[in-house]
């Protein structure tokens, strides 16, 4: 049951509140219900408090992880499994590519 | 119905609530003869409002916590609103009318604000204000303020709302603004994002322009898009299928909407038109549109389904690719932590 | 770099990736059923939320006949029972400052508390004082602000114990606001659904999504009992389009290797393999277990949290001498809401359904709130009928 959003930590009021922002300047002030965050971490917020961190690194993992779905996947149905793994791989990075120009 | 029944603000939420109750109560009562005029259009066929001969009438109620907003207020949004539902029954606003009821000891200052709110929307478009009714209710019978008010508007070609196979829909600019600004205020969050609240004036000029083409126009207000394209179904019995992939939403309406969980379609919009016209000129009316200054986007387009199960169903293809149906919007609008 | 964006653009709105995992699915799943001789592959969540993606974005549209995704008892609106929704009304009506997540303000009792009053939403139309907040923050400022006394209505399973558990620790609760416990545990009521499965003639549940942001907190081998007590693949999934398609095809392919066992790795980028002991240690502190009523299932042993001791002048149960409800009467006689919320039954095979039990005139659980299996049921038909659509909208 549990509906929760990526945001950034955008203040630290003290070690219970802090203000993050949803994206697109859309604020709110939150309950910190994790371990040292930091300013300008991305966590997870869940009715109005923040449950856990999100990482960087394990979102490209998260990419991999897929990848290696789709391989042990093919493999079993008889597909290539480069072939499947590289047209995935490719147009994730092509997605994250787009994303990056975008930001500039 | 139980004896001990009452209303609930989900009765006034635009959607199915507010079509069942009305329904019931008031369309179940009257004879066919009295729904309407004379080859007008009346109660009996739910559009923005009543046509009486080339006349066009619309009638709205308005209420909004808080009366100011980002982007406008109370005052703002009563005169444009109803001016938005006589431009979507394709009539040029000639007059307005007017009736605030206020509770006693409502601030006169906030009463004078809102009031210059509504004069520079009428002045902006040099609209009179031709009549109207001021009450004050006692402060423990009633909260603030409720302002209704009468539009007039004459067309030549009028839109009444008819659907037919092979349609586009067209939105004119993105969607749930308005809505995604009132939650963030009721809900405690900060937003750079202003209510789209304006007449739409411009679209009169598409409208005369595309007159034997534009089969249905409406500006999604309560109950936003959802309700809007879920009364045209209904309606005209048809199939609407949209993608929501091209339906325009600002990334800050995302970003409240995914926080508090509630879906931009059932969001109000207060400056956007919704359009269905034959697919063929789809081309030419978007360009008319972005002329005008829109940002206008196709979103979907109308069927005839195969299998009569299906008749009066929205279909929305979702982000992801899967189908679903879109329900008319039902309950309060409410933000959500599951 | 703008890490939720990044989100919402490979896992949320990458049509093209879910286009690619369904085909996947599609084309896995014959070679199960031929491996397993499976009939039928049922894969359960356990969290509304799940639920809600599953719908929102049209899943079930883009699995195989085959494959049913089917939703455990996981959200607050299908297992908060009736008697804590009378519970609460009596409070508002009482004159309490009531206050609620908008997921409860809408839900029904089953039969109403007095004539005309069978929700919080027609408790304040009755004149009482309800409100809708976004958080228990939300709700703490504004108890602060106009003194009266107030009690909020606590609702959520292990990932929203900690939002109140923190604040309870720091004591910023003011003396006027108290909180009404209807705390749940998932992982009881997920061992209670997969064991009535087992022991039912359908085909039983094969796989499970694992929810979470649950596990956010609780850690991932909060699951591993999935697959080492019940020999059910599990994998932990994310609540986009894309985690979910993900974690199915990852089950599928469990199944067919034969090897059960529970994947973290779907949610790596939330949850880790211990979870959140910060959140851990606070709920402990404030909170106990207890057992605690679950609608249109009943009782569950060790389910539930409440206050502890220490906090009892904050317990609204306590303090307002609250009677907990007996459940029964949360299942009228003939419903067969616990099977249909436990997945074991189908809408349909409860005789009363569409006869005695309309949406206009529920008479079980499972139809009076909008989110009920039955009530689902009663709008749409079954998951078969998103099937059909398919094919009028297919070019
Ligand atoms: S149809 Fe009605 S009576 Fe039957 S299980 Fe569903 S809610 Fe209960």
């Amino acid at each position: 049951m549990c509906w929760a959003v990526p945001a950034k930590v955008i203040s630290i009021e003290s070690d219970l509140i802090a203000t993050v922002d949803l994206g697109g300047n859309t604020i709110k002030k939150v309950a910190v219900g994790v371990d040292n965050v930091r300013l300008g971490d991305f966590v997870m917020v869940h009715a109005g408090v923040i449950i856990s961190k999100l990482s960087k690194e394990e979102v490209i993992e998260n990419i991999k992880f897929i990848a290696e779905q789709i391989r042990e996947v093919s493999e079993i149905t008889g597909e290539d499994p480069e072939k499947t793994v590289k047209e995935y791989t490719d147009s994730m990075y092509k997605l994250l590519g787009q994303l990056d120009e975008k930001n500039g | 119905m139980r004896k001990m029944d009452k209303i609930t603000i989900a009765h006034g939420n635009g959607g199915k609530e507010t079509q069942q109750l009305l329904q019931r109560y008031l369309f179940s009562k009257l004879p066919e003869e009295l729904k309407r005029t004379p080859g007008g259009v009346g109660i009996d066929y739910p559009d923005d409002g009543a046509l009486v001969s080339n006349l066009v009438i619309s009638t709205d109620s308005h209420t909004v916590n808080p009366y100011f907003f980002p982007g406008g207020s109370i005052g703002k949004l009563a005169v444009s609103g109803t001016l938005n539902d006589v431009i979507m029954m394709g009539g040029r606003p000639t007059a307005i009318l007017d009736s605030i009821i206020v509770s006693e000891g409502f601030p006169l200052p906030s009463l004078d604000k809102i009031i210059d709110d509504m004069i520079s929307v009428l002045r902006e478009y040099k609209i009179p204000l031709i009549g109207g009714d001021f009450k004050v209710i006692p402060s423990d019978s009633m909260k603030g303020i409720v302002i209704n008010t009468v539009g007039l508007g004459i067309s030549k070609r009028p839109i009444v709302d008819k659907i037919r196979p092979g349609d586009s829909i067209i939105v004119t600019g993105p969607i749930g603004t308005h809505g995604a600004v009132i939650a963030a205020l009721q809900y405690g969050i900060g937003t750079s994002l202003e209510s789209d609240a304006k007449p739409l004036m411009k679209l009169l000029d598409l409208f005369e322009k595309f007159d034997q083409d534009i089969h249905a126009a409406r500006d999604p207000t309560r109950g936003g898009l959802a309700a809007t394209l879920n009364e045209w179904a209904q309606l005209s019995g048809e199939m609407i299928v949209v993608e929501e992939k091209k339906i325009p939403v600002l990334e800050e309406v995302k970003s409240i909407s995914s926080m508090t969980g509630i879906d931009p379609l059932s969001l109000a919009s207060e400056g956007v038109g919704v359009i269905a016209l034959p697919s063929e000129k789809e081309n030419e009316v978007l360009e008319e549109l972005n002329k005008l200054g829109f940002t206008p986007a196709v979103i979907g387009r109308v069927l005839n389904p195969k299998d009569i199960e299906n008749n009066s169903l929205v279909i929305l293809r979702t982000l992801a690719g899967g189908t679903r149906i879109l329900e008319m919007p039902v309950g309060d609008i409410v933000p959500r932590i599951c | 770099m703008d890490l939720p964006k990044e989100i919402e653009i490979l896992f949320r709105e990458n049509s093209e990736l879910a286009k690619k995992l369904s085909e996947e699915i599609s084309k896995l799943t014959p070679k199960v059923i031929e491996k397993t001789g499976l009939e039928r592959i049922k894969i359960m969540n356990f969290c509304g939320t799940h639920e809600w993606t599953t719908t929102h974005y049209g899943i079930r549209s883009l699995m195989p006949e085959e494959v049913e995704l089917i939703a455990g008892p996981g959200c607050p609106v299908c297992v908060t029972p009736s008697s804590d929704i009378k519970n609460m009304i009596k409070l508002a009506m009482d004159g309490y400052v009531v206050y609620t997540f908008g997921d409860a303000y809408k839900l029904p009792t089953v039969s109403h508390y007095k004539e005309g009053i069978g929700s919080l939403a027609s408790a304040k139309a009755s004149g009482a004082d309800v409100r809708i907040v976004y958080s228990f923050v939300d709700a703490i400022e504004d108890a602060k602000t106009h003194g009266k006394p107030s009690v909020f209505f606590g609702l959520g399973f292990e990932t929203t114990a900690p939002s109140y558990a923190v604040l309870f620790k720091k004591e910023v609760i003011p003396k006027n606001l108290m909180f009404y416990s209807s705390l749940k545990l998932t992982a009881p009521a997920a061992i209670y659904a997969i064991k009535i499965h087992k022991m039912s003639k359908r085909s039983p549940v094969s796989g499970v999504i694992g929810p979470g942001h649950v596990s956010t907190i609780v850690g991932s081998k909060g699951w591993d009992f999935f697959p080492e007590e019940f020999g059910i693949p599990a994998v932990v999934s994310g609540f986009e389009p894309v985690d979910i398609l993900t974690a199915v095809l990852t089950i599928l392919k469990d199944l067919y290797t034969g090897k059960a066992k529970l994947t973290d790795l779907e949610y790596k980028r939330v949850v880790t393999r211990d979870g959140n002991i910060y959140a851990q240690d606070a709920v402990r502190e404030i909170f106990r277990t207890t057992d605690t009523i679950w609608r249109g299932i009943g009782n569950i042993p060790n389910s539930g949290l409440d206050l502890r001791d220490p906090f009892k002048e904050f317990n609204a149960k306590l303090q307002l001498n609250i009677k907990e409800n007996p459940w029964d009467y949360d299942l009228p006689p003939g419903c067969k809401c616990n099977e249909v919320t436990l997945g074991t039954a189908y809408p349909t095979d409860c005789p009363l359904f569409m006869k005695a039990c309309t949406p206009s005139r529920p008479w079980g659980p499972c139809m009076v709130s909008l989110e009920g299996s039955c009530a689902v049921w009663a709008r749409f038909g079954s998951s078969q009928r998103v099937l059909n659509l398919m094919k009028e909208v297919r070019e």
